[in-house]
């Protein structure tokens, strides 16, 4: 996790984290929002409810001043008066000219006409601090009128108004925060799990894999695309690995004897034993080559996902070409070799030369490794849809547990020791098989003798467009 | 680098960058009869080549200043039909047959021997000689019916297979000269994969048995080189 190769150069922090910043975004939007639609209508209410009040103290001073016949502090005086003793819990003030109070049961005010807000302070009794809303009124002569009612339910609302606002704006800030970190929190478990898979892949563990949860969602999807990714990787690295192997491995063996060889003919007296040993070198130095080529071309084919140049071919005509190349040879080893035609048309897709390299090999391993007197049979037939080729011997056959063996690279039975090779036939064989999209199996071919069957995909009715060329 | 020799002696365009290689081939004598110009990179070979006038042209695939099979593409597309013969490295499962389908004539993959490569020098400079649409082929007393698929000996009509028909015509297509095991393997029967058996003698043999045991033989084994058709 430090600044190196194959590190991060940086841990993932949740603040940082984009999800987290989406989250914080959104929290913010809808703390914007949220206040916005309280604080209007927190404001709403308060304005109706200072309405209402105001309207109630209106009613008050109208009732107050309705039997008075002019508006002057003589004729309110005794209006009020009783006012005040028929309704304590509304208060009055009535002052003359010079701001002397007549009447009232409040301190007197400094005259400010309309509507006012007062503290509890003016009021001499009860101290409960409650604020008073009321209306002030200059009177026809020079006096002053005020009537004001209990505002303690505007201010407790106020008061309520604002504490929603307080709560509801640390409700939506701890919501969004928390939601961001906590929604931020599994997007990065998920990303770090991903992240982390990578890195053990770069030191080397390439065979880790994301862990998929079953869960169906775009973290799984991406997951299993990466994996699907890692595992062509794997495999095309496992294959080059392989062949860097193959060859470091097999060349030493030709290469080792091919030393040797130039060290007699270094050593060699007569010119004779120097010629033979020079002879033998190249040789050698041929089976090198061949090794080298050989593997090259089956990690090739290994890596390829689809036959080189495909034609459309007539097997009949396959077969009997190789017959007619083989027969020859399998009567000078005093061999048979018998080709039955398959029946109708059966056709193959598939790299022409490829093919003739698989069944040209398997008729050579049955010629090399069997006795004077064996019978070859070269078939071919459908089975559902897969086309069967089989070479058939009655030669000693290889036993079923070495039947695997014998597709391994360089893998040479004790008995063939004898009879020219590099090992690689076999392999080359499963390996243009499997190109093709076939398999190849060993059997018993009873009552003794090797049958090996390569099941091929058959043709479709009509040529794939790859094919018209 | 040009070696003149007699007036006759054909000219031909070799662009190979590897000089080892070179002075390989041209210091082993095997080749003295034939006048060789090397060019030692794309771009000169590519001049020399398109200046016309060879007898036959060998192409390195991997050259300083590009592939030869650049080189090839020009040539056909300005309608030059030298044989050209590749001379390379590459042998993955399809650079053999991507360089015949090119318009090469062959294609030789290094290392090889000295021999082989004079023998198929001298198969593609002889291909331009008798036209190779012929409907039949005459050698000494043989006569080969490409169109019937038939052959003659002394007149008399011959029992042979398609294989070994296919082999006595490449034969005749190109008499008294070597040809070696590789070239008819891959001439005749398009094998460019190892081999395990003597299948190259076997069928040869065969071809002899066929054209009669007691007629005069006509295939001759060069011993360590491979075949020749030629009246003894």
């Amino acid at each position: 996790m430090d600044g190196q190769a194959g590190g991060t150069p940086w841990k993932l922090s949740v603040l940082r984290s984009s999800s987290f910043r989406i989250v914080a975004l959104f929290a913010a939007c809808c703390f914007i929002c949220g206040m916005t639609v309280t604080a209007l209508s927190g404001y709403r209410s308060l304005h109706s409810l200072t309405r209402q009040i105001h309207e109630a103290v209106a009613n008050e001073r109208d009732e107050a001043l309705s039997g008075v016949s002019s508006r002057d502090v003589a004729h309110l005086t005794s209006a009020i008066r009783s006012a005040i003793r028929s309704d304590p819990t509304v208060y009055y003030l009535l002052q003359d000219a010079h701001g002397r109070t007549v009447a009232g049961n409040m301190r007197d005010l400094p005259r400010i006409d309309g509507p006012r807000h007062l503290s509890w302070t003016w009021f001499p009794l009860p101290p409960d601090g409650h604020p008073v809303v009321g209306q002030g009124q200059v009177l026809d002569d020079g006096g002053y009128f005020f009537v004001g009612m209990d505002g303690a339910s505007l201010r407790s609302m106020r008061r309520d108004v604002w504490l929603t606002l307080v709560w509801s704006g640390g409700g939506f800030l701890l919501i969004g925060l928390g939601g961001g970190f906590v929604l931020s929190r599994l997007v990065l478990r998920r990303i770090e799990t991903i992240s982390q898979t990578a890195r053990d892949i770069m030191r080397g563990d390439i065979s880790r894999r994301i862990v998929l949860n079953a869960t169906n969602d775009e973290f799984e999807h991406l997951a299993g695309s990466l994996n699907a990714m890692l595992d062509r990787n794997e495999a095309q690295i496992a294959s080059i690995r392989q062949v860097t192997n193959d060859i470091a491995h097999d060349m030493r063996r030709p290469l080792a004897r091919l030393g040797e060889q130039l060290d007699m003919a270094a050593e060699a007296t007569a010119p004779q034993d120097r010629v033979r040993a020079i002879t033998r070198s190249m040789a050698c130095l041929d089976e090198a080559l061949e090794i080298f080529s050989t593997l090259l071309k089956l990690a090739q084919i290994e890596a390829d996902d689809r036959a080189p140049d495909p034609q459309r071919l007539p097997i009949a005509d396959l077969l009997a070409s190789l017959a007619g190349l083989y027969g020859p040879v399998a009567e000078d080893h005093g061999q048979t070799l018998v080709l039955v035609p398959p029946e109708g048309g059966l056709e193959l897709d598939g790299n022409r030369v490829l093919l003739t390299q698989v069944l040209a090999n398997l008729i050579e391993n049955a010629i090399n490794h069997s006795p004077a007197g064996t019978r070859i049979t070269v078939t071919a037939r459908r089975a559902g849809g897969k086309v069967v080729l089989a070479v058939a011997d009655t030669g000693p056959g290889i036993p079923a547990h070495e039947r695997e063996r014998v597709f391994g690279k360089m893998v040479r039975l004790d008995g063939s020791r004898a009879t020219p090779g590099t090992g690689l036939g076999l392999s080359m064989v499963r390996a243009i098989v499997r190109l093709h999209g076939g398999e190849i199996r060993l059997l018993d071919n009873a009552p003794h003798g090797l049958r090996c069957e390569v099941t091929m995909p058959a043709t479709t009715g009509r040529a794939p467009e790859w094919l018209v060329s | 680098m040009t070696n003149e020799w007699a007036a006759a002696a054909p000219e031909i365009l070799w662009v190979e960058d590897d000089r080892q290689t070179v002075a390989y081939v041209i210091g082993s004598g095997h080749l003295a009869h034939i006048a060789i110009t090397v060019a030692e990179d794309g771009k000169r070979g590519r001049a020399l080549a398109l200046a016309g006038g060879w007898d036959c042209i060998i192409l390195d695939r991997r050259l300083p200043g590009g592939d030869g099979l650049a080189i090839l593409a020009d040539l056909r597309a300005m309608g030059m039909l030298v044989p050209v013969l590749i001379l390379t490295t590459m042998d993955g499962i399809q650079d053999r047959v991507t360089g015949l389908r090119r318009g090469a004539d062959d294609y030789l993959v290094k290392p090889f021997s000295i021999r082989e490569l004079s023998a198929r020098l001298d198969v593609l400079m002889r291909r331009l000689r008798p036209p190779s649409q012929a409907m039949r082929l005459i050698f000494a007393d043989i006569e080969v019916d490409l169109v019937a698929r038939q052959a003659y000996r002394a007149g008399k009509k011959l029992f042979i297979q398609d294989q070994e028909l296919k082999l006595l015509e490449y034969f005749m297509r190109h008499p008294n000269i070597v040809l070696s095991h590789e070239m008819l393997l891959q001439a005749v029967w398009d094998i460019d994969f190892p081999i395990r058996t003597n299948l190259l003698e076997s069928n040869v043999s065969r071809l002899r048995d066929r054209l009669g045991r007691d007629a005069p033989s006509l295939i001759h084994t060069v011993r360590g080189q491979g075949y020749m058709l030629r009246v003894q």
